[in-house]
């Protein structure tokens, strides 16, 4: 569900490997990135490019990770399709995660 | 602008038929706004899943009976089932679940949020259950 990609010694990029976050295998990302969060000593950033439905449950589990992470900049989103990043901003979510528009601008933050 | 319709769509109450409800929609919505498309997708999927773990407790082998009408200016899906009816608290309490403080990450909510993604994201919604029929109804302008 995970590709996985070692940008430094400090950040880690994975990419969602499907095009739907929901009830069915939510609970799958949510054991995988738990493991890297432990593993990754700074900074995991999650490419949602592939990703075009995601539900409660999607969206439940990407908040839990987020209190595990413990800062919003430990763990960064990018690359929301449209109506994903519509789905963040009516739910107030887009003001929860620290959200980049692509892999490229998340990676640079970093040195921000 | 999609031409007036009325489709329907019958699936078992098991979390697996949310996705041919996904793809019922964009069949039968082809043409129109992402945006809108995704926000009815969501609410409609939504529905369906609380119907299955809250309605139904996961126990396969029951009906949920969808009907989308196009119209004009609005989409509506209504969707119909015979299983455990949303209990009122619940359904007004729901419409608050998102009222939090985003800076406040310890407080974030990370279960319970269907219904309130379903008040979010659609225009309006009703909801109603009589003689062990309960009907929810999704409005999305166009």
């Amino acid at each position: 569900m995970l590709v996985e990609k070692d940008i430094d010694s400090h950040t880690k990029l994975v990419t969602l490997d499907t095009q739907r976050l929901d009830v069915l295998n939510a609970g799958t990302l949510k054991r995988q990135i738990q493991s890297l969060i432990e593993e990754t000593p700074n900074r995991l950033v999650m490419d949602f490019h592939t990703v075009n439905f995601i539900d409660s449950s999607g969206l439940g589990v990407l908040v839990g990770l987020l209190k595990k992470a413990g800062a919003p900049d430990r763990l960064v989103i990018c690359n929301l399709q449209p109506p994903i990043a519509e789905i963040f901003g009516m739910t107030n979510m887009d003001r929860v995660f620290s959200i980049y528009p692509s892999v490229d601008e998340a990676l640079a933050a970093k040195a921000g | 602008m999609l031409d007036p319709l009325t489709v329907c769509l019958t699936v078992d109450t098991r979390l697996e038929e949310t996705y041919k409800v996904s793809q019922w929609l964009h069949t039968n919505c082809a043409g129109l706004s992402p945006l809108i498309l995704g926000s009815m997708e969501l609410a409609t999927v939504e529905a369906v899943t609380n119907i299955v773990r809250h309605g139904w407790q996961n126990e396969a082998g029951h009906e949920i009976e969808l009907t989308l009408t196009r119209r004009l200016n609005e989409l509506e899906v209504t969707i119909c089932d015979r299983g455990k009816p949303i209990p009122r608290e619940a359904f007004v309490a729901s419409q608050c679940a998102l009222d939090f403080d985003p800076k406040d990450v310890s407080q974030l909510p990370t279960g319970g949020l269907g219904l309130a993604l379903m008040h979010t994201v659609a225009d309006r919604l009703s909801y109603e259950s009589v003689e062990g029929v309960n009907i929810l109804r999704l409005f999305k302008s166009v």
